[in-house]
């Protein structure tokens, strides 16, 4: 599936970098290839005309002299040079007087030929010609492509005036040197030029392809192999699963967010899943603590009852303790149904470090007694709506563990207050930290469950999972860190704008 | 029209065996029914000097057929006894005319010391609306405790007439310590009167207690000599006098 995916992308990515390099190298070498043949085609203009002119500036002489034998030999020497198809020179009535081509001479050219057609496309010839009409190109019969150039000769006073007075005065043109070359070698360069591009477009378009599958394959193909397998990983339960992505760029940053995202999933249920437990152990805590109130009504009262009316003391001291112990339960079942109806909060406006002060005001003397030094680090701080009745509640709670914590051997406590701002708005984040005994990473993960305690029978092991509860109910956090021997510390954090936005609603 | 001295309303038949046998012997007569409606009946057939109900009962609750008593026989003093005691019942209980509010489990001393002063105040008057001559100052938790605002934002609180009849027999006074928190509905105080008799003082605001008045602290029995609900026992810095105020009377 990673693969299929991967190839998927790359495919597509590949197929797009082909077309449009396709595109763009086919346009470059359709434009190379004609400004090769135009330039080419200059050249052989040049040429041409030049070779016309020392044709007929060769033959000139001759031609006064009407030395045609001379004549024929320049013709034909000129025409064996490579390039030349033909050379032939024919008369103003269109029969051929000279031509490379032996079986030619004599014959009459037609008019509408492509040679004469540059001046007798109209009925009446045209006697000057300018240059760049007199060439044309055009297919032979072996399919050749060829170059044809035309030079008119005019009737020049030498001429008329030569001794065979060949040449009526009133002469314009006396005839047409014609000369044909082969574009065969042009051609040929044109196409290894075009075969060069074709050539040089495939390779770059495969090493384009190659590139890019490459990069995509360990830039992309691999990253969103790992995002995916720690989707699945993830959709399947595993919340500690993270992402091991060392690059820089987007995948990377996407991995880093994808590792917090997780961090804070699996936070969040964490809080989720202990609101739930909280909330059910809750109802069942008051169903059994109403229930058990009843028969334990019957017990205390009898109990109680009996403890006035006997006298006898060995009976009377056993009363003595089922009445004790009765009412222990009492104690409990009411611990339990505090817990349970945590009611919901009566939020006012107050500042945190003012519950402190007050906190650590009625704790003072429990405190001084027991050799704990408290040290208090308050930032300023915004107001805030809670109930301060709860938070003080935890505030007590927390202090009264860490002095617990401490023993009788004295210590320090540090209560410490300051505002933290993140991408969900503003928080008061209050911690309380002890140098007493510490807890180990088993008891961490157990401390916010009811009924787990770590004072033994001093304890109801309700403290810290009431805390909790109340620290839930305005939507804050609770975090603990400790180590054995050394100490712990609680940090809880309230934020600032769901706490004030509960007032504005009431 | 016969009188017996107690309707107890309770559908658990172990608190209604306990209550006959240790009010047998105390001499004190007992009917008990298990249902609201049933007590209804009973009151219209029968006098009673006072009734003790259960909240959580069948058909129709305790804090019903509480109004019904209130309403009809409001001479008939109504102790509440739950256990599902919360505060807000307790609050609630006091603002419908309950005498007293009495949580299970109870022991021996607990239940006696309400049963003997409902007795004792059974066929009287409720005073506090004498003493309420316009006066806004004070409020009330029911009859059974007071508060009075004083101009300094603190507010004094007393015992209310629900317990005239021990002021002379008071034992000892356990107050909740100065600095202490206290709720609303909860008790601030325990009196221990003759016979070892106990009785839980509820408080009528949620607060600090700030001082406790030294004259009775230190000498419980000065009491018996001043009127109840002019005399204070406790000063406490109120937390939500304005939102708490609502719930009293």
């Amino acid at each position: 599936m990673v693969l299929v995916m991967t190839n998927k992308i790359s495919h597509k990515i590949i197929f797009g970098v082909a077309l449009v390099s396709i595109t763009v190298i086919g346009i470059f070498s359709l434009q190379t290839s004609r400004s090769v043949r135009t330039a080419l085609m200059t050249q052989i203009d040049d040429t041409a005309n030049q070779l016309s002119e020392t044709i007929k500036s060769s033959t000139k002489y001759d031609m006064l002299l009407n030395q045609r034998k001379h004549i024929h030999r320049i013709i034909d020497t000129i025409s064996r040079q490579e390039g030349i198809e033909k050379i032939r020179i024919f008369n103003k009535e269109g029969v051929v007087n000279y031509s490379s081509d032996k079986t030619e001479i004599g014959k009459m050219v037609d008019k509408k030929a492509e040679s004469c057609y540059a001046c007798h496309a109209a009925n009446q010839p045209i006697e000057k010609l300018p240059i760049n009409e007199r060439t044309r190109t055009f297919v032979n019969e072996a399919d050749h492509e060829n170059f044809g150039i035309i030079n008119p000769i005019y009737n020049e006073p030498g001429c008329w005036q030569a001794d065979c007075h060949a040449h009526a005065e009133a002469r314009k043109v006396l005839g047409v040197l014609d000369v044909t070359l082969s574009l065969e070698e042009v051609e040929a360069q044109i196409q290894t030029t075009q075969n060069n591009l074709i050539i040089l477009a495939c390779s770059a378009v495969v090493a384009i392809s190659f590139i890019i599958w490459l990069l995509m394959k360990n830039l992309v193909g691999k990253p969103v192999g790992n995002l995916v397998l720690a989707t699945n990983k993830i959709a399947g339960g595993d919340l500690n699963y993270k992402i091991k992505l060392k690059q820089n760029d987007e995948l990377g940053q996407l991995g880093k967010s994808f590792n917090d995202m997780t961090e804070k999933l699996t936070k969040a249920q964490q809080q989720l899943y202990q609101s739930e437990k909280l909330a059910s152990l809750g109802r069942l805590a008051a169903g059994v603590a109403h229930e058990i109130n009843n028969p334990l009504t019957g017990v205390l009262t009898y109990a109680s009852f009996l403890q006035k009316r006997i006298q006898e003391p060995e009976t009377k001291s056993d009363l003595d303790v089922i009445v004790r112990e009765t009412k222990r339960c009492r104690e409990i079942v009411k611990g339990l149904l505090d817990f349970a109806r945590q009611a919901p909060p009566q939020k006012s406006n107050i500042n945190l470090n003012d519950v402190i002060h007050h906190s650590l005001h009625i704790l003072d003397n429990q405190l001084c007694l027991k050799n704990i030094n408290v040290k208090t680090g308050l930032a300023k701080l915004p107001n805030i709506n809670v109930d301060s009745n709860q938070i003080q509640q935890v505030i007590i709670n927390l202090l009264v563990n860490a002095s617990d914590a401490i023993g009788n051997g004295g210590g320090e406590i540090k209560v410490e207050t300051k505002t933290e701002r993140n991408d969900t708005g503003e928080s008061l984040v209050m911690s309380v930290s002890d140098t007493g005994c510490g807890m180990s990473k088993e008891q961490q993960s157990k401390i916010f469950e009811p009924f787990f305690t770590t004072k033994g029978q001093k304890g109801t092991g309700l403290g810290l999972a009431v805390v909790w509860g109340i620290i839930d109910k305005h939507h804050g956090k609770m975090d603990v860190k400790s180590e054995p021997g050394k100490g712990t510390r609680f940090t809880v954090t309230l934020p600032v704008n769901e706490n004030a936005s509960l007032i504005v609603e009431k | 029209m016969s009188q017996t001295d107690i309707l107890l309303v309770e559908d658990e038949e172990v608190i209604i065996s306990a209550f006959k046998r240790f009010l047998k012997e105390e001499r004190i007569k007992l009917d008990a029914v298990t249902d609201a409606e049933e007590a209804v009946h009973r009151l219209e057939k029968k006098s009673y000097k006072i009734v003790i109900s259960d909240l959580m009962l069948p058909n129709f609750s305790g804090l019903d057929l509480l109004k019904v008593v209130s309403s009809k026989m409001s001479k008939t003093p109504f102790v509440v006894i739950s256990g599902y005691a919360t505060l807000s019942n307790a609050i609630k209980s006091f603002k419908l005319g309950a005498f007293d509010f009495i949580p299970k489990p109870f022991d021996i001393d607990e239940i006696l010391g309400v049963v003997y002063r409902a007795l004792a105040f059974s066929g009287k008057t409720t005073k506090h609306h004498i003493n309420n001559d316009g006066n806004k100052a004070f409020h009330f938790l029911g009859c059974h405790s007071w508060a009075k605002k004083e101009s300094a934002g603190t507010v004094i609180l007393g015992l209310g007439e629900t317990f005239s009849s021990i002021r002379e027999r008071i034992v000892e006074m356990e107050f909740e310590p100065v600095n202490s928190e206290v709720t609303q509905g909860n008790v601030f105080l325990k009196i221990e009167s003759k016979h070892e008799r106990l009785h839980n003082v509820r408080a009528p605001f949620s607060g600090t207690i700030i001082e406790i008045n030294k004259n009775f602290y230190e000498k419980p029995s000065a009491l018996a000599k001043s009127n109840l609900s002019e005399n204070w026992l406790v000063r406490m810095k109120p937390e939500f006098y304005e939102g708490e105020v609502l719930n009293l009377s």
